[in-house]
C-alpha cells in the first residue's frame, strides 16, 4: 500500500515529519479507521467465552509444543530407557509418571504435541491448497468443470478419512511426508466443498463482473477478487480440520502405520501404553488427556470464528 | 462522419437467453452507432434489454445461460464478437470501459480503492505496481476525491464516493467508449446531480464516445447527443436529443414522456403506460407493444412493424408510420 501523502492541508507544519507521523488530522483519523474491522472482529470475537477459552488452550499447546526442545532434551530425556524407574505413578520428578520402559511420560507428551500439530496443520495446509485450486475452478467456472471436480470428489469422499489415508501409507510407506501428503490429500475433498460453496457465493459480485470487465485474466480475479472473499468459512474449516487431522494422526500412530516408537507420538503412546492400562492407567491417561484438550480447544476456536465470521449466525 | 470515426457501431445484434428450456429474447435486431466524442442513451423499462446489450460491446453476455445469436459489435471497426480471449483482454478496460449499475456492490470490499483502481493500469500498461498506484491516486483526485483516500476501504466511502471510484477505475486506461449502465440509479437525487456533473465535465475534456444506459429521460436529456427507445428487446425510436424529445413519434416513446411529471402543472394526474411491459419468454406476436398501445390497428397483432427513416438521424418501428412520415401523434 502506498504510503499516503505528507503534504496535508493549508496550514500543516512544513518540516519534514519524521516516519509514522500524521500531519494533518485527516490522517491521523485514518490510521484508526482502517483498522475497524479487524477491530470490530476481534471485539465480537473475545466476547465469545468459549471461544477465547479455545484460543487460550490451544495458544498454550502451541507454545509447549514450539519450546518442546527446550522443556525436555530429546535424547537425555524423551527416549532415554531406564528399566529400573519403569511404570512409576506421577510423582515429584515425573508429573505424569514413566512408561513401560521408563521415559518421562511429561516429556513425552510435550515431543508429541510438536509431532501432531506439525503434521496436523501443514497435513490441512496441504489440503487447502488442493481445494483451494479444485474447489475455485469449480465454483468459479461452474457447468462441465464443476460437474467433472466434484464427481471426482464425491467418490473419495465415499472413503473414510483414515482409510484413504491408510491406503496412501500402506502404498508408499509410513514416513513423516507422506503422512502429510497422506492426510492432506484425504481431507481435500472436504476443503474442495467448502471452497466451492464459497466461490459459489462470491462468484456473482458485481465486482467479478467488474474486474472482468476491465480485462483481467480469470486466474487473477479468483486469486485477487473471489478467494479472499471467502476467507472466512475457510479459516473455521482450516481449524476445525486441523482437529480431525490431529485424531487421524493419532489413529494411524495407534494401529502402527503412522508415527514409529520410539518417536513420540500420542496415538502410538497410547497403543504402547494400552497393555498397562489396567494396573497403570495414568500411562494411558496423560496421552488421551492430551488429544482431548488440542481436539476441544480446536472445535471451540473454529465454531468461535464461525459465529465471529459468520453475521448470519449472529444472534 | 466516414465508419472510421465511429467508436461502436452494433449491427443487428440478437441475444438470447436459454433458461429451463424457455428461451429468452433479451435484444433482437439492435443497431447502435455511436461516434467518437458522442454520447448515446438507451431508455427503456427494467428487463427491455439493455443491460444485456451492453454486455454484449465486451463480450461478456453470462454464459452458458446466454447466447449471442447473430449480428456484429464493432469496436473501432474490430468484431468484439469475433475476438480471441486475448484480444478480449487486451480490449476491456482499455478500449472499453464499464460503469455498473451499484456502486455498493461493483467495488470488492476487502481491497483499498486505490488498488482496485490501479488494478486496470498494472493489467494494460505493464507498469510497476508503485506507478499503478500514483496513476490511481491522480484518478481520485480527477473524479473529485482527496488522494490520501486512497488507502481506505470500500466501505468508507459514501455511495456517490464510491460511485467516482468505480468512474475512476473505469476510466484508468483512457477507454475510447464508456458504457455507463444506470450509474446513477442507486443513487440518491443529489448525489445524482455530482456523479451526471462529473460525467459532462469528462466528456468535454475528451474524445471518449459513451452508451448511456438509463430509464430517466431526465439524465439523457442532461448528457446524451442521441437516444434510442428500447421496449422488449427491441429499439423502437431512435434519433437525435432534438428529434426524440421535440419530435417523438413512437406511442411507447410518448407514454414514457407522458408518465413524467410535469413540473409546471403539479396538479395534473400522470399517466402511465397501462399494462407490463412483456413476459420476453413469450412475447406478442407482431408488434411487442400492442397490448398496451391506444394507437393499435389489427396489423399490428399479426405483423412485425417496418421500420421507417423519418430523417437521416430519426428512425421509428411502427406500423403509423407505414405510409406517411407525418407525425400520427399530434392528435
Amino acid at each position: 500500500m502506498e504510503a499516503t501523502s505528507t503534504a496535508g492541508r493549508a496550514g500543516a507544519p512544513p518540516a519534514a515529519p519524521p516516519p509514522r507521523a500524521f500531519t494533518t488530522k485527516k490522517e491521523f483519523y485514518a490510521q484508526f479507521k482502517k483498522k475497524s474491522i479487524a477491530h470490530e472482529l476481534w471485539l465480537r470475537f473475545l466476547k465469545n467465552r468459549t471461544a477465547v477459552a479455545g484460543l487460550i488452550i490451544f495458544s498454550v499447546i502451541a507454545i509447549v509444543a514450539i519450546t518442546a526442545p527446550w522443556i525436555a532434551d530429546y535424547d537425555a530425556v524423551v527416549t532415554k530407557i531406564d528399566i529400573a524407574a519403569r511404570l512409576q505413578p506421577p510423582s515429584a520428578s515425573h508429573w505424569f509418571g514413566t512408561d513401560e520402559l521408563g521415559r518421562d511420560i511429561l516429556a513425552r507428551i510435550v515431543h508429541g504435541a510438536q509431532v501432531s500439530l506439525l503434521i496436523g496443520i501443514t497435513a490441512i495446509f496441504v489440503s487447502l491448497a488442493v481445494g483451494l485450486v479444485l474447489g475455485g475452478a469449480a465454483g468459479y467456472y461452474g457447468g462441465k468443470t464443476d460437474s467433472i471436480i466434484m464427481r471426482a470428489m464425491d467418490v473419495f469422499l465415499c472413503l473414510p478419512d483414515v482409510l484413504l489415508a491408510l491406503a496412501i501409507i500402506a502404498a508408499f510407506g509410513n514416513t513423516k511426508l507422506n503422512l502429510i501428503i497422506a492426510i492432506g490429500l484425504s481431507f481435500s475433498p472436504k476443503f474442495s466443498r467448502v471452497v466451492r460453496a464459497a466461490v459459489m457465493s462470491v462468484r456473482d459480485n458485481e465486482y467479478v463482473e467488474a474486474a472482468r470487465s476491465i480485462g483481467a485474466r480469470d486466474h487473477r480475479i479468483i486469486a485477487r477478487h473471489v478467494l479472499p472473499n471467502c476467507i472466512g468459512p475457510i479459516i473455521v474449516q482450516v481449524t476445525l480440520y486441523v482437529a480431525n487431522a490431529i485424531l487421524t494422526i493419532a489413529a494411524l500412530s495407534f494401529i502402527g502405520l503412522g508415527i514409529q516408537p520410539p518417536t513420540p507420538e500420542w496415538g502410538n503412546m497410547l497403543a504402547s501404553g494400552r497393555t498397562f492400562m489396567r494396573d497403570f492407567p495414568h500411562i494411558v491417561v496423560a496421552p488421551g488427556l492430551a488429544i482431548f484438550f488440542t481436539i476441544l480447544a480446536l472445535n471451540l476456536l473454529g465454531d468461535g470464528l464461525r459465529d465471529t465470521l459468520d453475521p448470519r449466525l449472529k444472534h | 462522419m466516414d465508419a472510421q470515426q465511429n467508436m461502436l457501431e452494433i449491427k443487428d445484434l440478437t441475444v438470447e437467453y436459454v433458461v429451463d428450456d424457455e428461451v429468452v429474447h433479451a435484444a433482437t435486431e439492435v443497431n447502435i452507432t455511436i461516434p467518437a466524442g458522442k454520447t448515446f442513451g438507451l431508455v427503456g423499462e427494467t428487463g427491455a434489454g439493455k443491460t444485456t446489450t451492453a454486455l454484449s460491446i465486451l463480450n461478456l453476455v453470462p454464459t452458458p445461460a446466454g447466447r449471442i445469436v447473430s449480428g456484429e459489435v464493432l469496436v473501432k471497426g474490430q468484431d468484439v464478437l469475433e475476438a480471441s480471449p486475448k484480444q478480449l483482454r487486451a480490449m476491456r478496460g482499455n478500449q472499453v470501459a464499464m460503469v455498473f449499475q451499484d456502486p455498493m456492490t461493483s467495488l470488492n470490499p476487502i481491497k483499498t480503492v486505490g488498488e482496485q483502481i490501479a488494478e486496470g493500469v498494472r493489467i494494460h500498461r505493464g507498469v510497476s505496481d508503485k506507478e499503478a498506484l500514483g496513476q490511481a491516486k491522480k484518478l481520485l483526485e480527477m473524479v473529485g476525491i482527496p488522494g490520501g483516500r486512497m488507502s481506505e476501504y470500500p466501505h468508507q466511502f459514501s455511495g456517490g464516493m464510491k460511485q467516482r471510484v468505480v468512474i475512476a477505475m473505469a476510466l484508468a486506461c483512457d477507454p475510447d467508449l464508456l458504457i455507463a449502465d444506470e450509474p446513477t440509479t442507486a443513487l440518491d437525487v443529489t448525489i445524482q446531480a455530482q456523479v451526471l456533473k462529473l460525467i459532462r465535465e469528462l466528456k468535454e475534456s475528451s474524445r471518449m464516445a459513451m452508451l448511456m444506459i438509463t430509464h430517466d429521460l431526465g439524465i439523457v436529456a442532461q448528457v446524451c447527443d442521441s437516444v434510442g427507445i428500447m421496449y422488449a428487446g427491441r429499439i423502437v425510436e431512435c434519433g437525435t436529443l432534438a428529434d426524440i424529445f421535440d419530435d417523438l413519434r413512437h406511442p411507447y416513446t410518448r407514454g414514457l414522456f407522458d408518465s413524467l411529471p410535469d413540473i409546471e402543472n403539479r396538479r395534473a394526474e400522470l399517466k402511465p403506460i397501462p399494462g407490463l411491459i412483456p413476459d420476453p419468454v413469450d412475447l406478442p406476436p407482431g408488434c411487442a407493444f400492442h397490448p398496451r398501445c391506444s394507437y393499435a390497428r389489427p396489423e399490428c397483432s399479426r405483423d412485425l412493424p417496418p421500420t421507417r427513416w423519418l430523417s437521416d438521424t430519426h428512425h421509428v418501428s411502427c406500423h403509423l408510420y407505414k405510409d406517411t412520415a407525418e407525425n400520427m401523434l399530434s392528435a
